[in-house]
């Protein structure tokens, strides 16, 4: 996988001297930096023209919103009450499926560098409810590792994590950008986890993300280091002969990771909001995932018909558990209906599946 | 955008030789699909009421501006000279063009064609958003980029799919999509919507599922097109052509979607076998997705309404009513 390396940095005035915009400009030495004032929105139109190539800049400013939100979820479908830190926005796998291209109105690769203000914001919500358990990601508007060679973030955020008694940090990511993990006392409050799919659509439809086989070995080493560790089968994506893809690499995952040390495996069958489509037809003329049975679902988003849904997870489920039936599989924004047919039970709310999986990161 | 001026000209007339006319340039010529008989019978009539307007492009050789159709008009009558009005030759082609789109659009409104022609015409002295502000508005087109990106296209698309859109048989909308694939697809679909005469959204919707078929199946256009199911239905002289369009729009639909068809097709077969009165209607969630089914009764009084209930009530056990509601 070739590490993300833009060809232009624009930094704002106004964080210039903070110490994450500084590590990164040093560790990009020979690339040339702009500083400027402020960067305005794209409408997402004129974002999209200019996607792959805006990219390449690097953009380092401040947030002047919230770091910490809900996971947007979706109606009428269970989620897990997720929240997220926005650390970061943008991804330069390009994954053709990735809704960012759909919802970003800035093409640039972001990062938010007044990460004293992130920590401030952070110990607010963690005291406020010291009760309340939080499960936090990164990976919401990024993969929380692409960046991560050139940040070092990993080695502010996880022993952070490690300090706060009621909240727990997961790393979602598609790389094998780990080296700054080594070491850190995380104290099993960080759980890395690694977006799997079978190698035809890691050919095709993750072209810059790394191989399967990277994924894994990256995982066998973070549980060296004794992280938890999650994996996320999202999106499952249908097609003929898909049932020996995914086998397969539920062969390879558990050959090499112990079942013990995994918290949690998600399933997500491929969905999307309808402007997404023509954006993956144009940018991606030969990828083939559009053309399977998509009905728009409840929310709105296109989704493979319930019964298709229903055998690709319900077959998962099956193959996961015959190598353990212990380890904890939950589906991402589906319905009771839906779980009962694949898992045969159901959480009875989105507290109650929050729960569940509150419950999977404790030691 | 620069201010155009086309300032009051002290214009010369002058009666020029036909043979003196350059036909094959065609540098401003807007008119497309025209038929050039009323115009010969009305100028055989009456005489030529404007003259054309020219620019010398030579010693010998003058360029036609405006009015290329009333001189084809008065060649095909067998004149051999009239009067036109000279332009001095110092006039750029961006204050030709113009002279030629206002002289049209003060009389007639273009035809979609016209107005991509114009589009492109003008695409080579202005922005998009110049043509959208400026100019959209005289081709009696709304000023937005999207009606540009519609009509931009259809100019250079292949005469006959450019005909099927002046005999409204292709929408400029189809068109737009039918430009975007390549030749052979667009001669296939261009064929089919030709001979089933589709509504604008059905065009749209089979162009779509043509499409879509051909991608999932690794097939072309043309090989999905020319499926059996498909050429059998044209040739099926029993259909009128609104029935035709149905079949092969019905016959896609089950073969992009075959498992939500299915279940469809399962769902009325149990709707039948229920046998409900005319005053019920069961409905299933849009998609088969959610769990809420719609009864909706009609009736006028109590006693009307206590029959359609009781007889609910009778279905409560009936095994097509729970293959419905539990799969």
């Amino acid at each position: 996988m070739e590490r993300y390396r833009p060809k232009k940095i624009l930094v704002e005035k106004s964080i210039r001297d903070l110490p994450l915009t500084q590590t990164v400009i040093k560790r990009l030495k020979g690339i040339p930096v702009d500083y400027i004032n402020r960067v305005k929105p794209l409408p997402v139109e004129r974002a999209q023209d200019s996607w792959l190539n805006s990219q390449k800049t690097l953009l380092l400013c401040k947030n002047k919103g919230r770091f910490f939100e809900p996971c947007p979820g979706t109606k009428n479908y269970l989620c897990c009450l997720y929240k997220i830190l926005n650390v970061a926005t943008n991804c330069h796998l390009n994954c053709t499926y990735c809704i960012l291209q759909a919802y970003l109105n800035n093409p640039f690769m972001v990062l938010y560098t007044n990460t004293n203000e992130m920590f401030k914001e952070l110990d607010e919500v963690l005291s406020q409810h010291p009760k309340t358990v939080y499960r936090i990601g990164t990976g919401e508007y990024t993969d929380s590792l692409v960046l991560d060679h050139l940040t070092s973030f990993t080695r502010l955020i996880v022993p952070y994590f490690a300090s706060r008694a009621n909240a727990f940090l997961e790393l979602k990511t598609k790389t094998d950008i780990i080296e700054n993990l080594e070491g850190l006392k995380h104290k099993g409050k960080t759980i890395v986890s690694w977006s799997l799919n079978a190698e035809p659509v890691i050919r095709n439809e993750e072209k810059s993300a790394c191989s399967l086989n990277d994924r894994v070995m990256a995982a066998y080493q973070c549980q060296k280091w004794g992280y938890k560790l999650g994996f996320h089968f999202d999106p499952l994506i249908y097609y003929p002969g898909w049932e020996s893809d995914y086998k397969k690499v539920l062969e390879k995952l558990f050959r090499t990771i112990e079942t013990s040390s995994i918290c949690w495996i998600s399933l997500g069958c491929f969905r999307f909001i309808p402007k997404l489509k023509p954006i993956i037809k144009k940018r991606y003329p030969e990828s083939g995932i559009l053309y399977q049975e998509f009905i728009r679902g409840l929310d709105g988003k296109m989704r493979y018909f319930k019964p298709i849904r229903i055998e690709m997870y319900a077959k998962m489920v099956e193959w996961i558990k015959s190598y353990d039936s212990k380890i904890f599989i939950y589906l991402c924004m589906e319905s009771e209906e839906v779980w009962k047919k694949s898992l045969g039970v159901a959480p009875l709310s989105n507290w109650d599946l929050k729960k569940w999986l509150d419950d999977q990161c404790r030691p | 955008m620069s201010k155009i001026k086309i300032p009051f000209m002290c214009l010369k007339a002058k009666r020029i030789f036909l043979k003196n006319l350059d036909f094959k340039d065609k540098t401003f010529l807007l008119s497309y699909g025209y038929d050039i008989n009323p115009l010969k019978q009305s100028i055989g009539r009456v005489g030529l009421l404007n003259p054309p307007v020219v620019r010398k492009k030579s010693s010998a050789t003058y360029q036609i501006v405006c009015g290329y159709k009333r001189v084809l008009a008065l060649k095909k009558l067998g004149v051999s000279s009239i009067r036109c009005t000279v332009l001095p030759s110092e006039k750029n082609d961006e204050e030709c063009l113009l002279l030629n789109i206002y002289d049209n659009v003060s009389h007639r409104e273009f035809n979609p064609i016209e107005k991509s022609i114009a589009i492109n015409k003008l695409k080579n002295y202005y922005t998009e958003e110049e043509i959208v502000h400026n100019f959209l508005p005289a081709l009696k087109l709304q000023p937005h980029i999207t009606q540009l990106k519609v009509f931009k296209p259809l100019c250079k698309l292949e005469k006959g799919i450019q005909t099927a859109i002046l005999a409204g048989r292709i929408s400029e909308h189809t068109a737009i999509r039918l430009s975007q694939m390549d030749r052979a697809s667009r001669r296939a679909l261009g064929k089919l919507f030709v001979i089933l005469r589709l509504s604008v959204s059905k065009q749209i919707e089979v162009l779509e599922y043509v499409s879509e078929i051909a991608m999932r199946e690794n097939l072309s256009v043309e090989n999905v097109i020319s499926m059996q199911k498909i050429s059998s239905v044209f040739k099926n002289e029993k259909l009128n052509q609104h029935q035709k369009g149905e079949t092969v729009r019905k016959y896609l639909r089950e073969l992009r979607y075959p498992q939500l068809t299915e279940k469809e097709k399962e769902f009325n077969h149990n709707i039948r076998k229920l046998k409900l009165s005319p005053g019920v209607s069961l409905k299933a969630p849009p998609f088969f997705e959610g769990d809420h089914y719609h009864i909706s009764l009609c009736f006028k009084d109590r006693n009307g309404l206590n029959k359609r209930l009781q007889e609910l009530e009778s279905l409560l056990n009936d095994r097509s009513l729970i293959n419905i509601i539990e799969g």
